[in-house]
């Protein structure tokens, strides 16, 4: 497939951040509009729909706008179906780099005849040498 | 006589790119109005990163995408028009906050997109703007070709223009 060689030079310096934002925000605009085509609505419902003027939505989804997660937000409860996609996985923590200690406060603000006492401090070995 | 070429400037899995390139003479290279829009920006620090969001969403559209209708902006007068009638010259839809830069374009199909000159914008109407040279010869371009397709001197065929001649006279 033909490449420009000029282009070519340009790619090999563009930062990987900026392609992944490029990405994203592409994906956000089209999937956006596409759910608009969907329900049938024009930008000036869904603005109506928002409480907000056509032109602040319009700046939302033509430019001149960075869109903000509050915004997405509100645009994925009218829209009514998800945006985007967040990967939700849960991070296994192992424990291998030697002993946990956990401390412990006791009733540490309990009251006596002299007033507040500092309670027992008890230290908590019971999970030396886990490992996941 | 103006010559006007029209040619791939780059192919892609999901879109090929065209340009358009002003045949002065046949001793004479003239580079491509959008090698001449990548080369005079990149040159200049304060658009670089410009340039490369550009290209980045180039290579999106490209290589993912598809020249997918709504990351363009209608631009001129014919963006009044139906979008079935005519061919209407748009520009790339950066939906950067304060974007400096503007790629003029005509979107053929998903998979087929024609490059043309850009500027800076840096007023409310292009035509206002430093962009405005480029504005106009970019309507000018979308007229002859949008002829050309009429007059069925051009044809599309998948991801590629076919046309009984390469050359289209301005």
């Amino acid at each position: 497939m033909k490449k420009n060689s000029f282009l070519e030079e340009i790619r090999k310096e563009i930062p990987e951040e900026t392609k992944v934002f490029v990405r994203h925000h592409t994906d956000i605009v089209i999937r956006v509009n596409e759910l608009l085509s969907k329900k049938g609505w024009t930008q000036k419902k869904l603005a109506e729909n928002m409480g907000k003027k056509p032109s602040e939505i319009n700046k939302w989804l033509k430019g001149e706008h960075n869109f903000t997660l509050r915004s997405l937000a509100k645009l994925e409860v009218e829209l009514g179906e998800s945006i985007f996609h967040v990967v939700n996985t849960v991070t296994n923590y192992s424990v291998d780099q030697g002993n946990v200690q956990m401390t412990v406060h006791r009733n540490f603000s309990k009251p006596t005849t002299n007033g507040f006492k500092k309670a027992d401090l008890i230290v908590d070995n019971s999970n030396r040498n886990q490992s996941a | 006589m103006n010559i006007l070429a029209l040619e791939i400037y780059e192919e892609h899995d999901h879109c090929t790119f065209y340009t358009v390139r002003k045949v002065l003479d046949e001793d004479e290279y003239m580079p491509s109005e959008t090698e001449r829009f990548f080369r005079k920006f990149y040159a200049d620090e304060n658009y670089k990163q410009s340039i490369q969001e550009i290209l980045a969403l180039l290579d999106y559209i490209g290589e993912k995408r598809g020249a997918n209708i709504h990351l363009f902006r209608p631009e001129g007068k014919a963006g009044g028009l139906p979008k079935n009638e005519k061919r209407l010259c748009q520009d790339i839809c950066l939906d950067f906050a304060n974007f400096p830069l503007r790629l003029y374009c005509l979107r053929i199909t998903d998979e087929i997109l024609v490059l043309f000159n850009g500027g800076i914008k840096d007023a409310g109407k292009a035509q206002q703007s430093k962009a405005s040279m480029a504005f106009n010869e970019a309507q000018n371009f979308c007229k002859k070709i949008d002829k050309a397709f009429v007059e069925k001197e051009l044809r599309i065929e998948g991801n590629k223009i076919l046309g009984t001649q390469e050359i289209i006279e301005l």
